[in-house]
């Protein structure tokens, strides 16, 4: 579900419908592989070992 | 790093936890090292991930000269801020994403949202009642740090043989609501309310729905800027009626108060 902000956003910003953003809700999420910060490939379905996972996606570590 | 205060509530409720970012293996050891970080940062350089998935923040023009920032290179790449939260067989089923490319989602309105289970943070709270309706306002944390989205829970007890009106309702009734009185920096989303039950009036052709018992309800909010101690007034406004007659409209108001942090900056 996506958590909708007001219509108080700054004029020439743009809404955008999250629900059409990204794999739906009901859909399996797609394997992935990527390093983490030790330098290790990791398999992210296999990783999660059959428990329920939160998959976050942020800005950076950096700023 | 607030997902890492919170890492202990994602554990006892069994949940894995994954943060990918565009960030480079070496900006994440640097940043694991420096807060603590027990659960896994994944690294998408090049953010190849982000783009395969859709989550490619393509508005990132038009986000920044709207809040009035100068576009730099390290602006592009970014993804939509959000999360996704997979069951045991790694189905989606449930996803949250901001509209502010500058919100960071906040870990314990993502638990508290989905599994209605309380953080064991240091909550802020208050209760109010009147002879109708008792309300308990609670927030997973009595801190905020700028453009974190949290999410204040609020319990409705209706006393007994009462119900209180919901929407959709006729004009000229007062449907249950959920305010925060406003002030500069401060974003109130939706609120989430459970649907009201339709109701018939004998003797009146309208629909009227309408809530009893206990009902539980939340509103997203955000506040944009550090404004150090913050008090949220809450306001719930409602109609309560019996089987024979209706009370006027009333409301009940709470005082929250948070702390504000720094946001978090390497």
């Amino acid at each position: 579900m996506t958590i909708p902000l007001p219509i108080t956003l700054p004029p020439g910003y743009p809404v955008l419908e999250f629900v059409r953003i990204g794999p739906a809700v009901g859909e399996p999420f797609p394997n992935i592989s990527l390093p983490d910060q030790h330098g290790r490939t990791v398999d992210l379905h296999a990783a999660r070992a059959g428990r329920p996972a939160m998959v976050v996606f942020y800005r950076s570590a950096g700023w | 790093m607030e997902l890492q205060h919170s890492h202990g509530d994602f554990e006892r409720a069994g949940v894995a936890v994954f943060a990918i970012s565009y960030d480079s293996v070496d900006v994440l050891a640097s940043f694991t090292q420096r807060h603590g970080i027990t659960y896994p940062l994944l690294s998408d350089e090049g953010s190849r991930v982000i783009r395969a998935l859709g989550l490619y923040n393509e508005h990132s023009t038009e986000q920044h000269s709207a809040l009035g920032v100068e576009l730099k290179p390290h602006h592009y790449g970014v993804p939509y801020p959000g999360a996704f939260l997979l069951d045991d067989n790694g189905v989606i089923v449930d996803k949250r994403f901001e509209q502010n490319y500058r919100a960071r989602p906040s870990p314990v309105s993502i638990i508290e949202g989905h599994f209605e289970r309380e953080s064991s943070r240091t909550a802020a709270s208050a209760q109010a009642h009147t002879e109708q309706l008792r309300v308990d306002a609670r927030l997973g944390q009595a801190t905020y740090r700028p453009n974190q989205v949290l999410r204040l829970n609020i319990d409705i007890q209706i006393a007994p043989g009462l119900h209180v009106y919901g929407q959709p309702i006729p004009e000229g009734y007062t449907p249950l609501s959920l305010d925060i009185e406003p002030f500069d920096g401060l974003v109130v989303g939706e609120p989430e309310l459970p649907p009201a039950r339709p109701f018939h009036v004998e003797g009146l052709d309208e629909q009227f729905h309408t809530y009893e018992g206990t009902i539980r309800a939340a509103l997203p909010l955000v506040i944009t800027q550090n404004l150090g101690e913050t008090t949220l007034a809450v306001d719930v406004r409602y109609q309560a009626c019996s089987h024979t007659d209706c009370f006027p409209p009333d409301e009940l108001r709470l005082g929250l108060t948070l702390q504000g942090l720094e946001p978090v900056r390497d």
